[in-house]
């Protein structure tokens, strides 16, 4: 069979695909590629005006073909993940030659917009998006020194991908970029279509409760963690630059904190860390005041929370548990729902709910304003997944204070205090100081 | 991965401050009618002296452990000093277990059952062993930032209702040296004995600085005279004697009227139970490490388990309050072999090995 008809018959089913024939300079040439990756007359034209001024007559096929892109041989396998890749075949059939261009593309990716998770107040709001070209052309832009090295790798045997490794070569732990590199190689085949299979494939712990990586969907924050020395993982279609490892500090430091005034930018940083121990500590205290240890509380105030939650029918840790998961649901709610409905659930629950929770006697005054402030405080840190982990460690403060009250609370403490000192991301302990890597003055 | 020696030292603060504030002051005020600074300068003085020989010893080994450097002198030699340590280091668990438990139920669980609370100190004391030596390094240095605050502030705080005239005789004139060997002041060393052998133990990746560590061992010694002068000056020694735990009650005359809470107790209290079950946890974790070099077949989870449920089971066992404080007059002699002994042993060895070393240079 020939070449053409064989590829005609392995793209049966694929409407987009097309093959037709052109005239460049003397010769008849096939155009064989994907209609809904390539412009099809704009590659023509292009092609077109490409050759006219070349010399005629004593060019070979091979030769011309060679000019317009790259020899590949003519085989199913060698040309089928070019034609996927969106690339355009060339097929000289006389000569046997073929050579694989790169053509006009249809524009199937976004442009550079701004952040859709993370807010800049003072900073670039440039963003990364789907396309890994573009995203590491915009780090680049903002890493202009000679030190960033990327490295790519094809990941994946059904569906491959390509991984992009980045570091600033002069700041890098080559301990920790070996072993990154190591485990990529050896992981190779394994499928990454999300950061669940990333994670496998650098051998991260699946059931950890803390982000191993920490992501970012701004350019400045991926710049500034590779001059960190930090390494920066790009995966084609995901609009997330994915830094390792992660550190406790991440939750609280923000690239853009460097616009604002020196003292504010430490006071604002004193005001995550302090939202973040407010987000696990106080739905914890409330439930060991008011069921385990109010002598603790002033009278005055003991007798105020007593009266409030006078009618209310189960005991604290019954009540603060079920608005919690109300909480949960809103929060996941309005992160699903369209934006053109999510206020509404807002409102439903924020006014509507929480008012009539507290006219119906189900829950108390003081829990809605206790749960409100946890849930707001627990925002303040930097990047959703570092709330996400202060959302299930409250649970655990939660479970203790009801059996032991204060000294629950204190044990929970320990106990995520000891879970954080244990976690590791990629052999640096989660816990380790800010200032990763000494060659750094401004770590921040 | 600690290169400055910083988490050592800070693990080392951690752990004296969450004994020094509880047992130690009632100790001391059995033990003595006056002068108290005398007793806890000598003492202070036998533990700043004991540890620094114990880490010169250590230094000059260039960093193997205290179980190797015995064993170098003999493996029946090794047995024969360790094992008193491991039994030391059990039942100072067990006291600590028990006391501790006993304290919170009476300031703020007093429907709670004792086992319970004995199973969540040792239940924690349990994770943190297990999890190994540099997290709990780094879990001391998060307490220490976390947990810093609150006591400074209630210190600070607790001043409020001192009476200076309490301070005077600052020296009695018939003072004698009898003290030193009256069983309630040898108990009372409960908080200088043993604190520092887990430095002998710690992993390479765990840094020793010695400058740093007396460092930290001169920062102890505000605590020392804390403990014991806040009670002194806010009830005097005939008042304070007669209280199971002075510093508490001292912290309870507290009153400040623009604070949310009653009891600033509560907050001492806890920040110091946080140090507390980190002492507990690093104490377990000599315990596993002894063991485990005793019978290295056994992996470490079982190991750690039976020792676990072996100590509650002991510290469930003991009756009562009497029997707890007859168990620290008993253990006197240990204590003193832990304070005094392991670390001069140590500082031998390493001395030795440095001698034999310096010489097979010299001779090559």
């Amino acid at each position: 069979m020939e070449l053409k008809e064989r590829l005609a018959a392995y793209f049966d089913g694929n409407a987009d695909y097309f093959n037709v024939d052109i005239r460049l300079l003397q010769y008849q040439v096939q155009m064989i590629g994907l209609d809904s990756l390539v412009d099809l007359p704009q590659s023509i034209a292009s092609l077109q005006t490409q050759t006219s001024n070349l010399d005629h007559a004593s060019l070979q096929p091979a030769a011309l073909l060679n000019i317009l892109g790259k020899l590949v041989e003519p085989k199913l396998e060698a040309i089928v993940p070019d034609i996927m890749k969106g690339n355009l075949i060339l097929f000289e059939p006389k000569s046997g030659t073929c050579s694989s261009v790169l053509p006009i593309p249809k524009n199937v990716t976004r442009s550079v917009t701004s952040p859709e998770t993370e807010n800049t107040l003072y900073g670039a709001s440039s963003a990364f998006q789907e396309d890994v070209d573009t995203n590491i052309g915009i780090l680049r832009k903002q890493c202009s020194g000679a030190s960033m090295q990327v490295e790519t790798y094809k990941v994946g045997k059904h569906h491959p991908r390509s991984l992009f490794l980045i570091y600033q070569e002069d700041r890098v732990d080559s301990r920790l970029l070996r072993s990154v590199q190591a485990k990529i190689k050896e992981g190779q085949d394994q499928e990454v279509h999300h950061i669940q299979q990333l994670g496998n494939m650098l051998g991260m712990n699946p059931w950890s409760f803390l982000p191993s990586f920490n992501m970012t969907e701004l350019p400045q924050n991926a710049a500034h963690s590779l001059q960190q020395g930090k390494i920066v993982c790009m995966i084609d279609r995901y609009p997330f630059a994915i830094i390792l490892p992660s550190h406790i500090m991440d939750m609280f430091r923000l690239k853009d904190d460097y616009n604002y005034a020196l003292p504010f930018m430490y006071l604002i940083r004193l005001l995550r860390i302090i939202g973040a121990l407010i987000a696990t500590i106080i739905p914890g205290l409330y439930v060991a005041l008011v069921s385990v240890n109010p002598e603790v509380l002033r009278l005055q105030l003991a007798l105020s929370i007593a009266n409030s939650r006078q009618d209310v029918p189960y005991p604290a840790f019954v009540e603060t548990l079920l608005l919690l998961i109300v909480l949960e649901l809103i929060l996941e709610a309005s992160v699903r729902l369209p934006k053109s409905v999510g206020p509404t659930i807002t409102m439903v629950g924020g006014i509507i709910l929480g008012q009539a929770a507290v006219s119906a006697k189900l829950v108390s005054n003081l829990l809605i304003i206790v749960l409100a402030g946890t849930t707001i405080a627990s925002s303040t840190v930097v990047g959703f997944q570092n709330s996400v982990t202060l959302r299930v460690f409250k649970y655990v403060l939660i479970i203790l204070s009801a059996i032991y009250g204060m000294l629950g609370l204190l044990a929970g403490i320990v106990v995520v205090c000891a879970y954080l000192g244990h976690q590791t991301s990629m052999g640096v302990p989660y816990l380790s100081l800010p200032a990763f890597n000494k060659k750094d003055e401004r770590n921040g | 991965m600690d290169k400055s020696g910083y988490q050592a030292a800070i693990l080392y603060v951690v752990c004296h401050m969450g004994l020094i504030f509880f047992l130690y002051p009632s100790d001391l005020f059995t033990a003595m009618d006056m002068g108290h600074w005398i007793g806890i300068g000598i003492s202070y003085a036998l533990h700043a002296a004991a540890l620094f020989l114990y880490l010169k010893g250590l230094a000059w080994t260039s960093r193997k452990n205290v179980i190797d450097m015995f064993r170098s002198a003999g493996a029946l030699f090794a047995w024969l000093l360790l094992v008193p340590v491991f039994v030391y280091f059990g039942i100072a668990i067990i006291i600590t277990l028990r006391a501790y438990s006993e304290m919170l139920t009476l300031v703020f669980l007093s429907s709670t059952p004792l086992w319970a609370i004995q199973l969540l100190l040792i239940g924690i004391a349990f994770l943190m062993a297990w999890q190994g030596m540099a997290s709990m390094a780094r879990t001391g240095v998060l307490l220490a930032i976390l947990f810093t605050f609150p006591i400074l502030f209630v210190l600070c705080l607790s001043f409020q209702n001192v009476d200076w005239y309490y301070l005077l005789p600052i020296i009695d004139h018939e003072q004698t040296f009898r003290f030193l060997i009256k069983p309630d002041f040898l108990v009372s060393l409960f908080v200088y004995a043993g604190g520092f052998f887990f430095l002998g133990l710690l992993p390479a990746s765990i840094h020793i600085s010695i400058k740093k560590m007396m460092l930290g061992c001169l920062l102890l010694l505000p605590m020392f005279l804390l403990s014991v002068y806040l009670p002194l000056l806010t009830f005097g020694q005939a008042t304070a004697e007669m209280y199971e735990f002075p510093m508490l009650m001292t912290i309870d005359t507290v009153n400040i009227t623009w604070l949310l809470f009653d009891r600033i107790t509560i907050f001492f209290l806890l920040s110091l139970m946080a140090f507390a079950l980190l002492y507990l946890g690093v104490t377990l974790w000599v315990l596993l490490t002894l063991t485990k070099r005793a019978v290295p077949v056994i992996p470490n989870i079982y190991l750690l388990i039976v020792l676990t449920a072996g100590l509650f089971a002991i510290s469930m066992a003991i009756p009562n309050w009497d029997f707890l404080k007859k168990l620290q007059g008993w253990i006197i002699p240990l204590r003193m072999y832990v304070f005094l002994v392991v670390p001069l042993i140590t500082f031998i060895i390493g001395w030795r090995h440095k001698h034999k070393t310096s010489r097979a240079t010299e001779v090559t």
